[in-house]
C-alpha cells in the first residue's frame, strides 16, 4: 500500500511520439500530473491536443510501433508502468486502474451477453465462484441503474440502448472496484438527458467505491460539474493547471481565456458575442516554434513567445498549486488581458 | 410572432413516415413516424431555432422543405408559394430560395471538385453566366473569411471549420431567402464552433438572411436563435421566444432538457447539481409511440390523462405554446 499522501497516480515528463511517414507526431511532450486517492480530475482539451493519448499511455495501450514512449515515468502507487512486465500490467489494468470509453458499441464485443463481458472482467481479476461472478454482475449492473438488471444481465449489447451500453460500461469498469476510473469522452456520443443519467451514475458509483476518476473531455460544462482539479492540453502539453474553481473564475493562459471565451452558454439571455480563437489548432507534425499557442495568440510577442517553449510554472498570485505555460504570466497586470474573452464570465 | 401577416416559411401539420417492410413480400408492418404532425412559421429576418434530441425528427424536418425527401402529408408554404406534400414542386426554383448547410463539412464536400467548383456549381444549376459566377465565387470566399487562392484548393486541404466556410459559402450563392442550417457546428471544435457562429451572426446581419438553426445542443441554439420550438419524438412540445422558452419553459421536457445542460460554471453547477432533473429512462421508438402525450413515459407530472388525450400544442396561460396538460408556472 502507498504512503497516505503519496499520489495514487504520478506521470512525470511523458513524452508520447508517433513515427509516421509524414515525421514524428508529438502527440504527447512532456505532460507531468498527479492523481490523488478519491479526487476528480479533468483534462480539457480540443481534438488533437493529445488528452487521449496521454490515457492511452497510462494503461499501455497503444500499438507500439507506430507509437514510441520516449521518454517519462508513470508512477502507479510508486511502480513505474513503462517499465512493468505486460503480465503484471495485466493485473493492474482493468483490476486496478479501470477505463470508459467514448464509443460504447465499439467498446463491447456483440456477440457474447453483457454479464459475459461483466463476468470475464471480474473472473480476470478477481478469484469467485461462477455464481458469486453471475451475482456480482448482476450487482453491478443494479449500480448504474439498469432496471431489471437479473433480467438484462442475458441480454446481448445490441438489445441496449445507447445510454444504457454506456452504463454497461461503466458496470464492467466498475466490477473489480478499481481505485482509479479513467474515462475518455464518457458522454460525447449520448444525447444531452442521456448525458446527465450517465454521468450522475459515474460519479455517485465511483463515490460509493471510493475510486478516483480521470476525467478526459472537451467539454468544458461536463468539467466544471465534476472535477476537483483540471488540466488544460493544447499541441501536447499542459498548458494550465488549477483547481476547478481557480480554472473557471481567474484563467491565466490566453488559450484558457479563448476557450472559455467560445462557449454560449444557455443561461446567457443577453447574447453576448462570442470570442473565439483565430486561427486553427498545429499540426503536430509541424508544431510551431516556441509556445505551442502563439501562432493563434493575440497576445504573442514576436521574438519572445516564438523563441522557446515556456516551461509550466506556478503562477505566484494566484490560488494554490495553480501553474500556466506561458512567458508573459509575470508581467504585471497582463491576468487583466482575460477580460477580453471572459469579461463577463466570473 | 403568430399574428404576422406573412411568414416567409409557413409548416402545418407536416407528417413522413417511413414504411417498416417485413419479409420476402416486403409487407408494410408498421411505421417509423419520424415527423408527426409538426406546424410552425419562420418569419423572415428571424432565426428560428429547432432543438431536440437525436431522433426527434428536426433534420427529417429540414430535408421535407427543402424537398430532398417528400413528405407523407402537410402543407407547407415558403415565400408565398405552395410547396405541400403532393404539390408539383419546381426544386430547382424553391431551391434557389431556400439552401441548406449540412452537419459533416468532410462529408458534404465532394473531394473530387476544387472549392471554387463547389461554391459555383449552385450557380451554373441556376444558368448564372460563368465570369459572373466566378467574380461572386471571389466575394463569397472573403465573406466567409477564407482568402481568394483557397478556391483553387480541394475540400481535403482545409480544416474542419474551413470546410464548414466552404458549405456557407456554397449555400450563400445563389442569395436564398432562408438557409436550414443542420448542426453546421457540432463536428468542430469549440475554438472553431465559436468561429463559424460569430461569421453565421454577422452574415445574417449583413445580407438579411433568415435562418431555421437545427441543433442538440442547447447552448448554441440559445446563443443564435430569436425564437426556438422543442421537438421530442416527431413534434413540437414547446415554442416561443427564446426568453419564453429558456427563460420560462412551461413543458417538463423543455425543463428536463434546460436542467441537463452543464454550464461552464463550477459555482453554478455545484448549485444546479443539487436540484438536477434527471428522466429516467430512453426515448422511445418512433416506431412504437406511447399513447396519449408521447413524452409521458418519461415525464414525472404524468397523469391517466396525459396517456388517454394527446395535448395540443396551445398557449395554456403562460402566453406561448405548449403541448402538456400541466404546465409549469
Amino acid at each position: 500500500m502507498a504512503a497516505v499522501n503519496e499520489p495514487l497516480l504520478q506521470v512525470k515528463d511523458l513524452r508520447t511520439y508517433f513515427h509516421t511517414e509524414a515525421g514524428v507526431v508529438k502527440a504527447v511532450d512532456g505532460v507531468s500530473f498527479d492523481v490523488r486517492a478519491g479526487e476528480v480530475v479533468g483534462i480539457v482539451g480540443e481534438s488533437g491536443s493529445g488528452k487521449s493519448v496521454t490515457a492511452m499511455t497510462i494503461l499501455g495501450l497503444l500499438p507500439v510501433p507506430p507509437a514510441k514512449i520516449e521518454s517519462g515515468q508513470i508512477l502507479w502507487k510508486g511502480k513505474d508502468l513503462l517499465t512493468t512486465s505486460e503480465k503484471d500490467l495485466r493485473k493492474i489494468r482493468g483490476g486496478q486502474i479501470a477505463m470508459i470509453f467514448q464509443d460504447p458499441m465499439s467498446s463491447l464485443n456483440p456477440v457474447y451477453t453483457i454479464g459475459n463481458q461483466i463476468e470475464e472482467m471480474i473472473s480476470t481479476h478477481q478469484d469467485l465462484s461462477r455464481s458469486q461472478t453471475k451475482e456480482r454482475a448482476v450487482e453491478m449492473l443494479a449500480l448504474v441503474g439498469i432496471p431489471k438488471p437479473r433480467d438484462r444481465v442475458n441480454d446481448y449489447p445490441h438489445q441496449f440502448s445507447g445510454g444504457m451500453r454506456q452504463r454497461a460500461m461503466i458496470a464492467m469498469a466498475l466490477a473489480c472496484e478499481p481505485e482509479l476510473l479513467i474515462c475518455d469522452e464518457p458522454t460525447t456520443a449520448l444525447d444531452v438527458t442521456v448525458q446527465a443519467q450517465v454521468l450522475e451514475v459515474i460519479e455517485s458509483s465511483a463515490k460509493q467505491l471510493g475510486a478516483a476518476i480521470l476525467l478526459i473531455t472537451h467539454d468544458l460544462g461536463v468539467v466544471a460539474g465534476m472535477t476537483d482539479r483540471v488540466m488544460v492540453m493544447y499541441g501536447g502539453q499542459i498548458v494550465e493547471k488549477a483547481h476547478v474553481d481557480d480554472l473557471y473564475y481567474s484563467p491565466r493562459m490566453p488559450y484558457t481565456w479563448g476557450l472559455l471565451g467560445s462557449i454560449p452558454r444557455v443561461d446567457d439571455s443577453a447574447g453576448r458575442r462570442l470570442t473565439p480563437i483565430p486561427g486553427a489548432p498545429p499540426i503536430m507534425s509541424r508544431p510551431p516554434a516556441g509556445c505551442r499557442f502563439s501562432p493563434r495568440c493575440v497576445f504573442a510577442v514576436p521574438g519572445k513567445c516564438d523563441a522557446a517553449v515556456p516551461e509550466l510554472v506556478a503562477v505566484h498570485d494566484a490560488g494554490e498549486d495553480h501553474e500556466a505555460r506561458c512567458v508573459r504570466l509575470g508581467e504585471p497586470g497582463f491576468a487583466d488581458n482575460a477580460s477580453v474573452f471572459v469579461g463577463g464570465l466570473a | 410572432m403568430n399574428a404576422d401577416p406573412a411568414p416567409l416559411l409557413e409548416i402545418t401539420n407536416l407528417v413522413k413516415n417511413f414504411p417498416i417492410q417485413r419479409g420476402l413480400l416486403k409487407r408494410t408492418v408498421g411505421h417509423v413516424k419520424a415527423v408527426d404532425g409538426v406546424s410552425c412559421n419562420v418569419a423572415a429576418g428571424e432565426t428560428f431555432g429547432l432543438v431536440g434530441e437525436s431522433g426527434c425528427g428536426k433534420s427529417t424536418t429540414a430535408r421535407l422543405v427543402l424537398r430532398l425527401m417528400e413528405p407523407s402529408s402537410g402543407t407547407i408554404r415558403f415565400d408565398g408559394e405552395d410547396i405541400s406534400a403532393g404539390t408539383h414542386v419546381d426544386t430547382k426554383a424553391l431551391r434557389k430560395k431556400l439552401q441548406i448547410v449540412f452537419q459533416d463539412p468532410y462529408a458534404s464536400l465532394n473531394p473530387r471538385m476544387t472549392v471554387r467548383q463547389i461554391i459555383a456549381e449552385p450557380m451554373v444549376v441556376q444558368g448564372v453566366p460563368k465570369d459572373e459566377a466566378n467574380a461572386r465565387v471571389d466575394d463569397l470566399l472573403v465573406t466567409c473569411g477564407l482568402a481568394r487562392e483557397h478556391g483553387a484548393r480541394y475540400p481535403h486541404e482545409f480544416s474542419g471549420g474551413q470546410r464548414q466556410r466552404v458549405g456557407v459559402a456554397r449555400a450563400l450563392a445563389n442569395k436564398p431567402k432562408l438557409i436550414f442550417l443542420d448542426e453546421p457546428v457540432s463536428a468542430l471544435d469549440v475554438s472553431i464552433q465559436a468561429q463559424i457562429v460569430n461569421l453565421l451572426d454577422d452574415l445574417q446581419d449583413q445580407m438579411g438572411l433568415t435562418y431555421v438553426f437545427i441543433a442538440h445542443d442547447l447552448s448554441v441554439v440559445s446563443h443564435i436563435s430569436d425564437r426556438i420550438a422543442v421537438m421530442y419524438l416527431g413534434k413540437i412540445m414547446e415554442s416561443g421566444t427564446k426568453d419564453e422558452v429558456f427563460g420560462a419553459p412551461a413543458h417538463p421536457y423543455t425543463k428536463a432538457l434546460l436542467s441537463a445542460v452543464p454550464l461552464p460554471d463550477p459555482r453554478a453547477e455545484r448549485a444546479r447539481k443539487r436540484e438536477r432533473i434527471v428522466l429516467q429512462g430512453d426515448i422511445p421508438s418512433a416506431a412504437d409511440v406511447p399513447s396519449g402525450c408521447r413524452f409521458r413515459t418519461r415525464c414525472w407530472k404524468a397523469t391517466e390523462l396525459c396517456a388517454n388525450e394527446e395535448p395540443a400544442l396551445i398557449d395554456r396561460g403562460g402566453g406561448h405554446p405548449v403541448a402538456c396538460h400541466f404546465p409549469e408556472q
